[in-house]
C-alpha cells in the first residue's frame, strides 16, 4: 500500500472476534472444547484454558471502511478480462466447505444452464433452430397474425373478386410482406435493446441473419400458401405445369427487392421509415401498370416488371448481402443518439 | 451483515430494491460460490469477499509478524493480489484454507527475505501503543500495555509453524482441516502443532511473567538503595 493511515485503535468492543459474541477466547467452554478436539487430556486443559484466554489481550487492528475501499480500489483493476466465447463448465457440482455443512452450489442454476446450453455440442442446424426459436419471441405476435391475415385476404380476392389481377395482387402483397418483416427483425433498434445484443456473445450480425431468415422465410412460406392455392383452384392453368414457378416468381421477386431495399435503407434512417420507403418505391413503380389511359407508361412498366422479374429477385438478393455485410460497420449508427 | 434498507443505495436511487437484493444475495453466498464468480471477472462478489475477509486477515497477519500494522497491511494486500491473478484456484477447494495459506506462505517469504526472527521484545512497544490507546485511564492503560506486551513477547518468541497453526486456531477460529489445508500439513501435525504451541505458550508467558517480576524486584531494590 502506498499510503499508510495510522493506525486505527481497537477497542475491544469492536474486536472481529468479540463482535461475533462467540469468540473462544472468551468462552472458557469453547476453549475446553477446542483442545479437546485437539487431543489433550483433562489436565492439560484445565491447565491451558488460563494461558489461551490470556490470548484476548492482544487486539488486533480493525481496519476500516475505507481502508477496505483503498484495497478494493487496487484489486478491482486486477479482475481478469473474461472473453465473450463461454468457457465450459461441467454441471454444477456440491462443495462442501468445512466451515459449514450447508452444501454450496459451485454457480447459479440459472448460469449453469445458460453456459451449458452455450457450450453443449450440437448441430448447426439445431443450433440455428434453438436460436430462431428464442428470436422468434422478439417478434411481436401481431407480426405473425398481419402478416397471415394480409396473405388470406389476398388469395381470397384474387380466387373470388379479381381473378384477371391475380399477378398485381401478388406483386402487391409479397413486398409489403417484406417490409412487415424487416421492420418486425429490427425492432429491438427502436427498443434501444441493441446495446444488450451487442453484449451477447453471439454477434449482432448473427442475430440479424437468424430474424430476418425467420421473418422472411415465415413470409415465403405465406406465398407458398397463395402460389399453391392459387394451382389448385386455376385447374386450367394447373394444367400447364410450370404455373406454380411462375406464380412464385410474381411475389418473390419483389419481395427480395423490397427487402433489400429496406435493409440498405435502415442503415441510414429508422426501420419503419426504410421499410415505408421500399414499398412505396415498388409502389410507385407497381402501380402504373394498373392504371388505364396510360397505355405507354403501362406499356414500360409492365415491361420493366413483367419482363425483369427474375433480374429484379437477383437485384433484391444482392441488396440484401449488401446490406448485412454493411451492417457490421453501421451498427454503431443504429445505436440511440443523445 | 446488513438488512434490506440499511445500505446506502437503498436511500438514494430507484434501482435501490433490485441492488439491495443483489447485495443480500451476494452476502448469503458461500466464500467458493464468490471466488468462481470472481475469477469469471465479476467484480461485486469480489467486494464481498474483501469487506468479509480483510479484517480477519489482517489481524491474522499483524499477529504473525509480530504487531507490524504497516506490514500486515501490505501483506493483506499482496494475498488479495495473489488470490485474484492466481489461475491455480478450484472451486472445489475449500476457500478460507486457500487465503491463509497464501497469507502464511507470504509471511513465511518475509521472514526468509528480511532474516528477521521476530521476538515480542522488537515489536510490543508499537503494539501496546496501537491496542491500549482506547482504553479509559491511565493506570489501566499502563496495566493493559504491560500484560498486552507478555503476549505479544511470547507469541512472537514461537516458532513460525506454532505461531500460525496457534494464530489460525484461536484467533482464525478455523477448524483442525481448514489448518491443515492452511498449512498444508496432516491432520495429525496441526495436532500436535496445536498441543505443542499451547504448551510452550505456556511457558514463555511464565516466563515472561518471571521477567517482570525479576525487572520490578530490580527496579524496588535499585529504589531502596538510592
Amino acid at each position: 500500500m502506498d499510503e499508510k493511515q495510522p493506525s486505527e485503535a481497537v477497542p475491544s468492543s469492536q474486536a472481529p472476534e468479540l463482535r461475533s459474541g462467540r469468540s473462544p477466547l472468551h468462552n472458557g467452554r469453547l476453549l475446553e472444547d477446542m483442545l479437546r478436539e485437539q487431543g489433550e487430556d483433562e489436565r492439560s486443559i484445565e491447565a491451558l484454558v488460563p494461558v489461551l484466554e490470556r490470548l484476548s489481550e492482544w487486539q488486533a487492528p480493525v481496519p476500516s471502511e475505507a481502508d477496505t475501499q483503498r484495497l478494493l480500489s487496487v484489486l478491482l483493476p486486477l479482475l481478469p478480462v473474461v472473453p465473450m466465447v463461454p468457457q465450459p463448465v461441467a454441471t454444477p457440482e456440491l462443495v462442501v466447505t468445512t466451515s459449514s455443512v450447508t452444501p454450496v452450489r459451485e454457480v447459479s442454476e440459472v448460469r449453469a444452464a445458460l453456459r451449458d446450453r452455450l457450450v453443449r455440442p450440437r448441430s448447426r442446424l439445431r443450433w440455428f433452430f434453438e436460436l430462431a426459436l428464442l428470436q422468434g419471441m422478439m417478434v411481436r405476435p401481431s407480426f405473425w397474425l398481419a402478416s397471415a391475415f394480409i396473405t388470406v385476404l389476398g388469395m381470397l380476392a384474387v380466387v373470388f373478386s379479381l381473378p384477371a389481377h391475380s399477378v398485381f395482387v401478388l406483386r402487391l402483397l409479397g413486398p409489403l410482406l417484406a417490409a412487415l418483416g424487416v421492420s418486425a427483425a429490427f425492432r429491438s433498434v427502436r427498443l434501444n435493446m441493441l446495446e444488450i445484443e451487442l453484449s451477447c456473445p453471439i454477434s449482432p450480425l448473427r442475430l440479424t441473419l437468424v430474424r430476418l431468415t425467420l421473418v422472411l422465410g415465415y413470409d415465403v412460406a405465406l406465398g407458398l400458401l397463395v402460389s399453391l392455392t392459387l394451382v389448385l383452384v386455376n385447374a386450367q392453368a394447373a394444367s400447364l405445369g410450370l404455373l406454380g414457378l411462375v406464380t412464385v416468381r410474381h411475389w418473390l421477386a419483389p419481395l427480395l427487392l423490397v427487402a433489400g431495399l429496406a435493409l440498405i435503407l435502415s442503415l441510414r434512417l429508422p426501420v419503419e421509415t426504410a421499410a415505408a420507403l421500399a414499398y412505396t418505391g415498388w409502389l410507385a413503380v407497381l402501380v402504373p401498370t394498373l392504371t388505364e389511359g396510360m397505355e405507354q407508361t403501362q406499356g414500360f412498366f409492365t415491361s420493366l416488371i413483367g419482363g425483369g422479374e427474375v433480374a429484379i429477385g437477383i437485384a433484391g438478393t444482392l441488396l440484401v448481402v449488401v446490406a448485412l455485410s454493411r451492417i457490421r460497420t453501421s451498427l454503431s449508427l443504429l445505436l440511440p443518439r443523445g | 451483515m446488513r438488512l434490506h434498507g440499511q445500505w446506502p443505495c437503498c436511500l438514494t436511487d430507484q434501482y435501490a430494491g433490485a441492488r439491495c437484493t443483489g447485495r443480500m444475495q451476494l452476502e448469503t453466498e458461500g466464500d467458493e460460490g464468490l471466488m468462481s464468480r470472481v475469477i469469471a471477472g465479476e467484480r461485486s462478489p469480489l467486494t464481498t469477499l474483501v469487506e468479509r475477509h480483510h479484517g480477519p486477515l489482517i489481524g491474522y497477519l499483524y499477529r504473525m509478524v509480530g504487531g507490524d500494522r504497516a506490514l500486515a497491511e501490505d501483506l493483506t494486500q499482496e494475498t488479495f493480489i495473489r488470490l485474484i491473478t492466481s489461475k491455480s484456484y478450484i472451486s472445489t477447494r475449500p476457500f478460507k484454507p486457500w487465503l491463509y495459506a497464501i497469507a502464511t506462505n507470504l509471511a513465511r517469504d518475509h521472514f526468509k527475505a528480511a532474516a528477521t526472527r521476530y521476538s515480542g521484545d522488537q515489536h510490543g512497544e508499537y503494539s501496546n501503543e496501537e491496542a491500549i490507546s482506547e482504553l479509559a485511564g491511565p493506570e489501566e492503560r499502563a496495566l493493559s500495555a504491560e500484560r498486552h506486551a507478555d503476549v505479544v513477547s511470547a507469541i512472537g518468541r514461537l516458532a513460525t509453524e506454532y505461531r500460525a497453526a496457534l494464530l489460525l486456531r484461536f484467533y482464525g477460529e478455523l477448524s483442525l482441516q481448514e489448518i491443515a489445508l492452511s498449512l498444508d500439513v496432516p491432520l495429525g501435525t496441526v495436532k500436535s502443532r496445536l498441543s505443542v504451541g499451547c504448551r510452550r505458550l505456556r511457558e514463555l508467558l511464565a516466563l515472561t511473567d518471571q521477567e517482570y517480576e525479576g525487572a520490578a524486584a530490580e527496579k524496588i531494590m535499585r529504589g531502596v538503595k538510592e
